[in-house]
């Protein structure tokens, strides 16, 4: 479904050169949901923006269901295939448009705001979401983080994608929210057969997600692990070891 | 529907449509700005300034050119409330008629700088690069004119006229709309929900007028409010030296000039203008730091 092939993303500033990302590599399977872990300014989340078009000063091969992705270009029908959920829903809001005009605004987009199913469109996916009804022509500023949050994903699924690309979409909630969202997430990809690529930090929400989980470090791939190898800690990395160590958090024996 | 119904229905947290909910935010704003007394201060003189011009004939006693000589210069009478000017023209009259050409200046200055300003400034930070360069500069070129100056430099090649003063002061006010718009949409132009809108795959033009414009219209409202008192001025200034409005017409700053012969011995020619300019400049300037208050997070 995904190849990313020797991707390298470079950013330029006068004369200083850094290269966040530097030739990485993987396959995401249909249907499969795909982690990438890594301290901050691991470059996992600058993948994302690079495979969306958001960052274009990139090299190498991507492609998307067959579809070649180059940097400056972005068609409609690439943009129904891919869609994005945003780590921030404080953010990825506009602070002046309801939850409908939101959703409808995607639609008319594509053109799809005219045909006589985008009403029942919106209703259906607002329910699929589990937003009330209510709260359909709510500000985001009357809303709570965790409904911010599935508005965003109700925004992101509107048009029917294959792939949704997650940048670290519960890392900004509260425990017990982060939970329902990631239930939520579970629940659209078996309805929906959603390929997903979750970028993160935290190594339980990629273990629970993920079935295969790429480790990312100074903008290298370090290595590949399934899930369950990386919950029985059976990792020969160096750096992978010091994740899982840095990710039970603090102990007294270790210091 | 009755006013307490209504008012549940504008602020209930369940809106049915889109333009209850629109409706209801802007009911909320206006009741924040109702807290603000100086604001409300600045809307009743502005309002009040409104429905003088717009009821001018009515209100009235005479026509602002009828001339009587035989009774010029006179002081405050139960004829002549405000006095009589050297031509025995009724200066209250005149005033409330001067409210229009005031009126109809600042409304068209603002009308026609505020969406230029607005639209260079967040094409520029928008579009970025090149086209920025370009657009920012010629708006430094246009901002390194003092304003007064070459308003004057302007009214004297075309002539004098409310319409030249007009344009005048429309070349030289836009800049600083475009600079507040730019720095404005740059803000904006980096978040999430941009990012997300072109994700969804939102053209340029849907993205800069759906989304970042009307983020940046309360800032240009604010400043286009504040603006008004020193247009107001400015075009009293021409007047004043002659480069505006145009005798007979009972623009303030030419009366103010035409009364400065008789200051000495008829003071209140000269001083009612000012005084009416005064007031009017003090009711916008209110009205915009209240509009300040409401509209600018920043100052929240």
């Amino acid at each position: 479904m995904i190849s990313v092939r020797g991707l390298t993303v470079t950013f330029t500033n006068g004369e200083e050169k850094f290269v966040a990302v530097d030739d990485v590599s993987f396959d995401i399977a249909e249907g499969e949901s795909f982690g990438l872990v890594g301290e901050s300014g691991s470059g996992k989340s600058t993948i994302l923006k690079a495979m969306t078009g958001l960052v274009t000063s990139w090299t190498g091969e991507v492609s998307i269901n067959g579809m070649g992705v180059t940097p400056n270009s972005r068609s409609k029908s690439f943009c129904k295939l891919v869609q994005m959920v945003f780590q921030d829903p404080y953010g990825s809001l506009h602070p002046r448009h309801t939850v409908h005009r939101v959703l409808s605004e995607t639609l008319a987009i594509h053109g799809l705001d005219k045909s006589a199913d985008s009403e029942t469109k919106i209703t259906e996916v607002l329910e699929s979401v589990g937003l009330e009804s209510a709260m359909r022509f709510r500000y985001p500023h009357q809303l709570s983080g965790g409904q911010r949050q599935r508005v965003a994903i109700a925004r992101a699924v509107i048009l029917e994608p294959l792939v949704l690309l997650l940048d670290e979409p519960t890392s900004a909630l509260d425990v017990s929210v982060q939970a329902e969202v990631l239930d939520l997430f579970e629940k659209l990809r078996d309805e929906r057969g959603l390929t997903m690529l979750l970028v993160t930090h935290d190594l339980a929400v990629v273990a629970r997600m993920c079935g295969r989980i790429a480790v990312m470090r100074a903008g290298k791939l370090e290595e590949q692990v399934t899930a369950n190898q990386l919950r029985a800690g059976d990792t020969d990395n160096a750096y992978t070891q010091h994740l899982l160590v840095a990710s039970r958090g603090f102990q007294r024996s270790e210091v | 529907m009755n006013v307490k119904s209504t008012i549940e229905w504008l602020v209930s947290d369940e809106p049915q449509s889109a333009r209850q909910a629109w409706l209801g935010q802007l009911f909320i704003g206006f009741r924040a700005f109702q807290q603000n007394v100086l604001g409300m201060t600045g809307l009743g003189i502005v309002l009040g300034i409104i429905i003088i011009a717009a009821l001018a004939p009515v209100i009235a006693p005479y026509a602002p050119d009828a001339q009587d000589l035989s009774h010029r210069l006179e002081p405050s009478s139960a004829q002549h409330w405000l006095g009589t000017d050297e031509f025995g023209r009724d200066i209250f009259s005149r005033i409330i008629y001067g409210t229009t050409y005031t009126l109809q200046f600042v409304t068209l200055v603002i009308v026609a700088i505020a969406p230029i300003g607005l639209l260079i400034g967040v094409t520029a930070a928008y579009a970025g690069g090149v086209v920025d360069h370009i657009l920012m500069r010629i708006t430094d070129i246009f901002l390194s004119f003092p304003r007064l100056i070459l308003a004057l430099a302007f009214v004297a090649t075309l002539g004098p006229g409310l319409g030249n003063a007009m344009i005048a002061i429309v070349l030289t006010a836009w800049p600083p709309y475009a600079r507040v718009a730019r720095a404005e949409a740059l803000r904006i132009r980096n978040s999430d929900f941009i990012s997300a809108a072109k994700i969804a795959g939102a053209p340029p033009r849907r993205i800069v007028l759906g989304h970042i414009v009307p983020l940046c219209i309360p800032t240009i409202i604010v400043r286009g409010s504040l603006d008004m008192g020193s247009i107001i001025l400015t075009a009293a200034s021409l007047g004043f030296l002659g480069l505006g409005a145009q005798p007979p017409q009972p623009e303030w700053g030419a009366m103010i000039s035409a009364g400065r012969q008789y200051f000495l011995e008829q003071w209140w020619i000269s001083t009612i203008p000012g005084i009416a300019i005064c007031i009017a400049t003090i009711g916008f300037n209110l009205l915009g730091d209240g509009l300040r208050d409401v509209l600018d997070p920043k100052y929240r």
